[in-house]
């Protein structure tokens, strides 16, 4: 990309750790109702990060309630996101980890990550 | 995440409602940089300045048009720390720089084109009287003297200019107060302005009819040989025996002069000189493009 186009590039978000796929994280992000501003939470597991400045983003996956998934990408950039918590970092071998989409119970689990 | 056009254009809003997006970016900015607040207010360095813009454009014959102009000059030169005069034309000279997002005040992600715009040089004024039309020649990209002919050199000492690569004309209804080798920089444009871009579309050489003209593809299968991608018939046979003029087929398409109109202004940048509008905008990363006030009101 052009160093132009870098240079537009809005600040990080110091309240954002470094993530990694298969982090089960909670992203608090705020959203304006009218004149009030409140934060809400999603939490999940991180199934893949995309770089690339200011269009960097990252998917959350959740299962809500009667086990339907519910994935949800957030611009790593935002300065709607307020911040993000890792809860756990689990052990896997590949950075995107669309194959928990096909899975369910038990086997969408993830080992957590060793040392 | 789009955010609403604040005054989508319609008839009746010729008049006033230019003003108001003027108004609303100028409160944006004061938002976004601490240091224009104690400017935003008129202070008594800017308001000498825009006393003195009004001076030679009284002298202009009085246009509804004209008065919204000098209210937009007036109010940019309040932001500025220094009184500066910002030149009244709307139009610059400019590369594109490539596609981002940007995130706006309420963290809206912008798709924005970037245009690294100007600055470009008044190097000629064409004037009614003169020329039948009122125009304004800006040059962009200062060069070696040697890449320009005698004749190009000749035409730009008339005005002081450097040696410039690329000089194109823009119409304006009314020349204001502009002058012969004046600088023009994206300060002449605000965040909320309405820009038409113009440029060259990218070049797809000899193009099929189905990526030219969006004709139909033929069947995969039953028999069919060859005509995945055919253009089908270009008319009848024997009667008229040829074929009419204007038919769509295959042939070159692109490289051509395109305009993208009122694409909204969401960044203005002076420092690196660069320009960020909504939307994409005609041609390849690189290419020259055009940034006029829009041609439509």
């Amino acid at each position: 990309m052009s160093d132009l186009l870098k240079a537009l590039d809005a600040p990080v978000n110091e309240n954002i750790p470094e993530l990694r796929a298969g982090d089960d994280v909670s992203v608090h992000l705020r959203i304006r109702e009218g004149e009030r501003e409140r934060v809400q939470e999603f939490r999940g597991t991180v199934i893949r990060i995309r770089k690339g400045g200011n269009n960097a983003n990252f998917t959350v996956r959740r299962i809500a309630s009667h086990g339907i998934g519910v994935e949800r990408t957030f611009l790593l950039r935002s300065p709607r996101i307020d911040k993000v918590e890792v809860v756990r970092h689990a052990h896997v071998r590949r950075a995107q980890l669309y194959y928990l989409r096909d899975r369910k119970g038990k086997r969408a689990r993830l080992p957590e990550k060793r040392g | 995440m789009t955010e609403e056009p604040e005054n989508p254009p319609t008839e009746s809003e010729t008049e006033n409602g230019q003003d108001g997006p003027a108004e609303e970016t100028i409160e944006a900015q004061a938002q976004d940089d601490p240091e224009s607040k104690g400017s935003s207010e008129p202070s008594a360095e800017a308001e000498p300045s825009s006393e003195a813009e009004d001076v030679p454009s009284a002298e202009e014959p009085v246009d509804e048009q004209d008065e919204v102009d000098e209210d937009a000059t007036a109010d940019e030169s309040q932001e500025v720390d220094e009184p500066v005069r910002i030149p009244s034309l709307k139009g610059l000279i400019g590369r594109k720089v490539g596609m981002t997002q940007i995130f706006d005040e309420t963290g809206a992600a912008l798709p924005v084109t970037i245009i690294e715009a100007g600055p470009c040089f008044i190097t000629q004024i064409r004037t009614h009287a003169k020329d039948g039309y009122n125009a304004v020649q800006l040059g962009l990209e200062e060069t070696s003297q040697k890449r320009l002919t005698g004749g190009q050199l000749g035409h730009l000492k008339r005005t002081n200019a450097p040696p410039l690569k690329h000089l194109r004309e823009f119409r304006v209804r009314h020349l204001g107060d502009l002058e012969e080798g004046e600088r023009i920089t994206v300060q002449v444009f605000q965040v909320g302005d309405r820009v038409d871009v113009v440029g060259t579309s990218k070049g797809r050489g000899f193009a099929g009819a189905i990526k030219r003209h969006g004709f139909h593809r033929g069947p995969k299968t039953h028999g069919q040989s060859d005509r995945e991608r055919a253009p089908g018939s270009h008319g009848a046979g024997s009667a008229p025996g040829r074929v009419f003029r204007g038919v769509k087929g295959p042939g070159h398409m692109g490289s051509v002069r395109v305009s993208s109109q009122n694409l909204r202004v969401d960044l203005v940048d002076p420092e690196r000189n660069l320009l960020g509008v909504r939307g994409s905008v005609p041609g390849p990363n690189g290419g020259l493009v055009l940034v006029k006030e829009r041609r439509k009101q």
